[in-house]
């Protein structure tokens, strides 16, 4: 009798290994050609990364992860049609590197499910969807440099943003947080085709301000900062926080400002991180990729990261990851650890605050934490 | 705080840097799609391809840590390199086609070639450092730049040297003289394939000539040809296509720009530049009597 | 029903279905759905590029107007109706208003107008955000309502309805209108053809189909954004259609499903994804100018002409004896054509001065003269593409001076130095080009059998069902000579009609001009060839540097010492 049921056992067991040998499908949306594809390709980097160094170690629940990928190249329009694609394999989530409009674009498709995290700061997710954010607002980002700035005694401030979506989100915060302060806030818009900034700064200049701030993102991050340099100013520049790249770097190494700043998560800021766990998984971070890609990570990577480490947490908390309804109850009560811890709840699904960023300063070859020249 | 140095900034003087910068940038390029429309019969689509290789050529060589005027001189040769392959490869052979076939001929190089660079540089923007540095020169409220000094001059210079070279040497003669009647010119001994080359090369050179010059100030990425390809297009339509006008309104076109961006804001700038265009189209459709391509 | 009709059938029926077989990877209703979208949209840039030969690069913006019409109005509130309504015919009357800016003018002015507008409409949408979304698009959520195979039926429809339209348009007369204007417009005005008129319309067409596949593009995705209407778009759209196969009716349909697959397919690919598509691109262009469509088309021919065992056709009428124009004429002894005090001034070139002569019903009638004389100068003006700068030609006592381009083509027919035939129209196609034009009460086969009977009394009817880029020189000028006769005109004009033809076509040319004069027409012969001339005409007129040096019986005039000088006095 015992070994019967000992050998029904074993045969159970050996049968839902053979069927839990099916890998997880995950799909990931990023523009990995087109205008925003530095962001699209180093997120999905980082995603790769821990594709790899997952099934490297037997994979998820005796199960491996599969990523269906799918390039938008920044256009909404092809940005449904990977969605629909996505849908149509059975991805169990997805992740969506994507930029504003794209990713807008995506929200109504998965109103049924799958659950979809986004890293586009521009988007809050009605926290009713199956759809979860994973950066910080732009608000709150604006919210961390006002902070700063105010600590620091700025009085004055000029802001260059695009005419895209982003852009239009970035005034509006703007507007919100330094329009309803005491500080004198000067804006000019630049267009996504141009190729000269000087005008638009040159507007802004004229108000005398003490702080630049850019929050264009993309390759007119760089006519931007060449421009300032063209111009010969010398106020702090603050960029996007999606230009606290090494790549960025690379290409206005020529001209670079005398003080440059960025925004962004604190996991760029490593050694001013509190928690231990949150420290160590940065650290092992950093180390693997290097190892792995054989180029030191960036912001974007770490971005990407998050994404994934939440399809981690996903895959390995939820007993069956293709039913959104679980997925969405999970991600509600369960804290996830990344590069910066996210919490989610029934009432709100941006993970991270203004607390978890940081103003960062370009110095000495690496991204530091910013200091306020005097 | 850092303020000194940004005193006072004048919007409008700054438009006029920016706009002869940018407008002289657009000469070259007008001058170029001017000679080869003019031996050749075509609108080469794939112009503005110049000067995207010859920016990109120029920024890898750059950062291979070759000296920059070899680099730059790379950009260069490549460029021109380019233009005489597209045409002695694709445009030679099907010299009895339609000139729109000819034309589509262009539109599809210049797509390749997009894909091309986009595949080996990737689609981040590239720059290279520049010829001259230094402290930007303040001129009435605008800053310009030493390197952006550089490119007027020089720009300006090579733009309007071509109708020069066109009038008083014998190359430019013989260039005109296919341009006006190839057969006659075959007759009276000219090599009208050498010539048409010629004209090719000089408008890739040209092209990346105002990259070199321009790329330090702006940056340069995989797709930054087609842009430069309409705005060289509308400076010689603008211009009747002829050499020296090309040049004018090149210049203008920059500064028609630039000085909409400061007062409309950079979104009216296409829609007017284009409506410009159709301005242009309107007034030439005066003169003629009847449908399709035929003048009376 | 024919058997390869059957078999077009079942492959029909068999693509239809194909997206749900999941067979393809990628290839599913969702992309279906897009395809058939983007395949009607290029069933009207097939029409202007396609069939018309016209550069044009603003499909994408045709597309993207109608939908930002309706969405706008939508936004402010106006019944759904109505915004579909205005959405679509605010488009059509922009691309009226383009048609007649640009039609006229030099194809290079079209092509970047229509870019041009491309840029327009984007920044546009950019620059009102409040009504347009800006930068961040236009959601459309109606269309949310509909499932994805509700979608997908509608899309096949729409699409078999642009099929069935296209088809119906692009054939018969209409077609071969189209072809003459595509290969040279010259010849098409001196047919009688309006050809900026029906540039027009068919720009129209074209951008109506791009208008209605743009409706329903942009509720079916549910978002539209100002780059939608842009430059990469049109062009996109462009290469799409040429890697299916330009002028061809699947051409369209092929190149998109082949382009949107490649593009989900390859999305792992990212940084090969535009050279291959620039590749597909540039490899139809320039080696493959049919694309997709034109290699399969001969290999459908076949199966399809082998399944049905077709025979060839024969005429359907006889020719029914001559027009009542040559019968009025024949015993006519006032003068056809009468040309007084014609000059003609280009700057401050004096191409013609004070010409006159007149020619009677029944004549053949020489214009000699070095090169540039002034003899093309003259036909032009008597054919009506150009005017005079003084004085009146008369034809039949009618002044010419009031009458219009298309009507002059009934009464003139004109044929050219090099034969300005269309190339991929049978010699049978291009005589019937002109009974189009001359006769519309004629159904086809009326035109069939006349054009034929036309070939025929030229010795050409062999020739009827061959392409005439098949066929050489010597050929296609004396169908030009037939294409030019046929209606029987009372004034025919013939620009060296003897150059290039052997000494037996020669004979043939001159027993055809012989009919011509039997038949009633006062011919006008442009010629170098003397003996020719000699042998031909009756009387003529010498022209050089626009002078009337000689005129009369035409051996008397060619032995005129200043006829001599003018010609050697010139060569020497």
């Amino acid at each position: 009798m015992k070994n019967l049921l000992a050998m029904t056992l074993f045969g159970v067991t050996a049968a839902c290994s053979a069927t839990a040998a099916e890998p997880f499908n995950v799909g990931v949306i990023a523009p990995t050609s087109g205008p925003v594809a530095t962001v699209g390709v180093r997120q999905l980097d980082a995603i790769r990364w821990w594709q790899q160094d997952v099934n490297g170690k037997g994979g998820i629940k005796g199960r491996s992860v599969e990523l269906i990928t799918c390039d938008d190249q920044g256009n909404p329009e092809v940005a449904v049609t990977c969605a629909r694609n996505l849908i149509d394999k059975h991805a169990v989530l997805i992740l969506n590197c994507s930029v504003t409009g794209p990713v807008r674009a995506t929200l109504p498709l998965v109103k049924d499910g799958p659950v979809m995290i986004v890293a586009s700061p521009a988007i809050l997710p009605d926290p009713s969807t199956y759809v979860f954010q994973g950066m910080p607002t732009d608000l709150d980002m604006t919210r961390a440099l006002y902070d700063f700035l105010n600590r620091n005694g700025v009085t004055r401030v000029a802001m260059i943003a695009a005419t895209d979506a982003t852009g239009e989100v970035a005034v509006q915060d703007a507007n919100k947080v330094f329009g309803a302060s005491t500080m004198k806030f000067a804006l000019s818009r630049i267009d996504l085709k141009a190729n000269d900034a000087s005008v638009q700064l040159a507007k802004v200049m004229s108000d005398n301000p003490q702080v630049l701030y850019s929050s264009y993102s993309g390759g007119g991050a760089i006519t931007v900062v060449k421009s300032f340099t063209n111009l010969g100013l010398t106020i702090p520049l603050i960029v996007n926080n999606a230009n606290a790249t090494d790549a960025f770097i690379d290409v206005v190494k020529n001209d670079m400002p005398p003080v440059l700043m960025s925004i962004g998560l604190q996991s760029m800021v490593p050694e001013d991180v509190a928690d231990a766990k949150t420290r160590e998984h940065i650290d092992y971070f950093k180390k693997s990729y290097l190892a792995w890609k054989h180029e030191p990570d960036d912001q974007l990577n770490q971005l990407g990261l998050l994404l994934a480490d939440i399809a981690d947490s996903v895959l390995r908390g939820v007993p069956d990851p293709a039913d959104p309804k679980a997925v969405k109850t999970f991600l509600e009560s369960t804290p996830i650890n990344s590069v910066q811890p996210v919490h989610y709840s029934p009432d709100n699904h941006i993970g991270l605050k203004t607390d978890n960023v940081v103003v960062v300063q370009y110095k000495d070859g690496h991204w530091a934490k910013a200091e306020m020249p005097k | 705080m850092g303020e000194s140095g940004n005193a006072e900034m004048n919007p409008l003087s700054q438009a006029v840097i920016s706009g002869l910068m940018m407008g002289t940038v657009y000469a070259l390029l007008a001058t170029g799609l001017v000679i080869v429309y003019h031996t050749s019969q075509i609108m080469n689509i794939a112009h503005g391809e110049a000067y995207a290789v010859g920016g990109i050529v120029s920024a890898v060589m750059a950062g291979l840590s070759l000296p920059l005027w070899l680099a730059l001189a790379a950009g260069v040769a490549a460029a021109a390199a380019f233009a005489v392959a597209l045409e002695w490869l694709m445009l030679r052979p099907r010299r009895d086609w339609s000139i729109n076939g000819l034309i589509l001929v262009t539109l599809a190089v210049a797509f390749f070639m997009r894909g091309v660079l986009n595949l080996w540089v990737g689609a981040d923007p590239l720059s290279f450092p520049r010829l001259v540095s230094g402290r930007a020169l303040r001129i009435a409220g605008g800053a310009l730049p030493p390197q952006g000094l550089l490119l007027i001059i020089v720009g300006l210079a090579a733009a309007l040297a071509v109708p020069l070279f066109l009038a008083a040497t014998r190359p430019g003669r013989q260039l005109r003289a296919v341009a006006e009647n190839p057969d006659a010119a075959a007759l009276m001994g000219v090599n009208v394939d050498r010539t048409r080359t010629m004209a090719f090369a000089v408008a890739g050179a040209y092209g990346a000539l105002g990259a070199v010059l321009l790329v330090p100030l702006i940056s340069v990425d995989f797709q930054s040809g087609l842009g430069m390809t309409m705005r060289g297009f509308i400076a010689a339509a603008l211009g009747g296509m002829s050499p020296l006008p090309a040049v004018l309104c090149g210049v203008g076109l920059g500064l028609a720009e630039a000085l909409v961006n400061t007062y409309l804001g950079a979104l009216a700038q296409d829609p007017i530049v284009f409506l410009a265009l159709i301005g242009v189209a309107l007034w030439q459709s005066r003169m003629i009597r009847f449908g399709g391509s035929l003048r009376a | 029903m024919r058997p390869s009709r059957v078999l077009a059938l079942v492959l029909v029926v068999c693509a239809v279905a194909s997206p749900y077989s999941g067979l393809v990877p990628g290839w599913t209703p969702g992309l279906a759905t897009i395809v058939c979208f983007d395949a009607l949209s290029l069933l009207g840039l097939n029409l202007i590029f396609g069939v018309v030969g016209m550069l044009a690069f603003g499909q994408a913006a045709f597309l993207a107007l109608p939908a930002y019409g309706a969405g706008i109005l939508d936004t402010l509130g106006f019944p759904f109706a109505l915004d579909i309504i205005a959405g679509i015919g605010g488009s059509l009357l922009l691309a009226f208003l383009m048609a007649r800016i640009f039609v006229r003018l030099p194809g290079m002015y079209l092509a970047v107008g229509t870019l041009g507008f491309g840029y327009v409409v984007e920044g546009l949408a950019r620059a009102f955000p409040a009504i347009s979304g800006g930068a961040s698009g236009l959601v459309f959520s109606r269309g949310r309502a509909i499932g994805a195979d509700a979608w997908y039926a509608i899309a096949v429809a729409a699409l078999a309805i642009g099929i069935a339209l296209y088809s119906w348009l692009v054939r018969g007369a209409f077609w071969r209108r189209l072809r003459t204007i595509c290969h040279d417009e010259l010849a098409a005005a001196v047919l009688g053809i309006d050809v900026a008129g029906v540039k027009s319309q068919v720009f129209v067409v074209g951008c109506a189909f791009a208008v209605f596949a743009g409706i329903l593009h942009a509720y079916y995705v549910g978002v539209i954004i100002p780059e939608d209407a842009g430059v990469d778009r049109s062009l996109e759209q462009v290469g799409m259609l040429m890697v299916g196969g330009l002028g061809y009716l699947l051409g369209p349909l092929i190149g998109t499903a082949l382009i949107q697959w490649l593009f989900i397919v390859t999305g792992y690919a990212q940084r090969y994804e535009l050279v291959i598509y620039g590749a597909a691109f540039l490899a139809a262009v320039a080696f493959a100018r049919e694309g997709i469509a034109g290699w399969l088309d001969r290999p459908w021919r076949i199966i399809a002409g082998w399944l049905d065992r077709r025979a060839t056709p024969s005429p359907v009428s006889p020719h029914g004896g001559s027009s009542p124009i040559a019968e009025t004429r024949a015993d006519r002894s006032e003068a056809c054509l009468a040309v007084s005090h014609v000059s003609k001034q280009f700057g401050g070139v004096r191409a013609l001065d004070d010409v006159g002569f007149s020619v009677g019903f029944g004549e053949i009638f020489a214009i000699v003269g070095p090169n540039g004389a002034g003899k093309s100068t003259l036909f032009n003006i008597v054919s009506g593409i150009e005017a005079a700068s003084a004085g009146e030609v008369r034809l039949m006592g009618r002044d010419l001076g009031r009458v219009a381009i298309a009507n002059r083509a009934p009464l003139i027919g004109r044929s050219f130095q090099v034969a300005r035939l269309v190339p991929d129209l049978t010699a049978l196609g291009n005589v019937m080009v002109r009974l189009d034009q001359i006769d519309p009460t004629l159904n086809e086969s009326q035109r069939v059998g006349r054009a034929l009977a036309q070939l025929e009394s030229f010795g050409l009817g062999s020739l009827a069902d061959q392409l005439v880029r098949e066929l050489p020189l010597g050929q296609r000028k004396l169908i030009d000579l037939a294409r030019a006769a046929v209606g029987d005109p009372p004034l025919v004009l013939l620009d060296e009609p003897a150059v290039g033809l052997t000494s037996d076509e020669l004979a043939h040319l001159a027993g055809l001009l012989d009919q011509l004069r039997g038949r009633g027409s006062a011919v006008v012969i442009v010629e170098h060839n003397m003996e020719f001339v000699i042998g031909i005409a009756e009387r003529g007129i010498v022209l050089d540097s626009g002078r009337v040096i000689a005129m009369g019986r035409v051996r008397e005039i060619l032995r005129d010492p200043r006829v001599h000088e003018a010609y050697f006095g010139a060569l020497a």
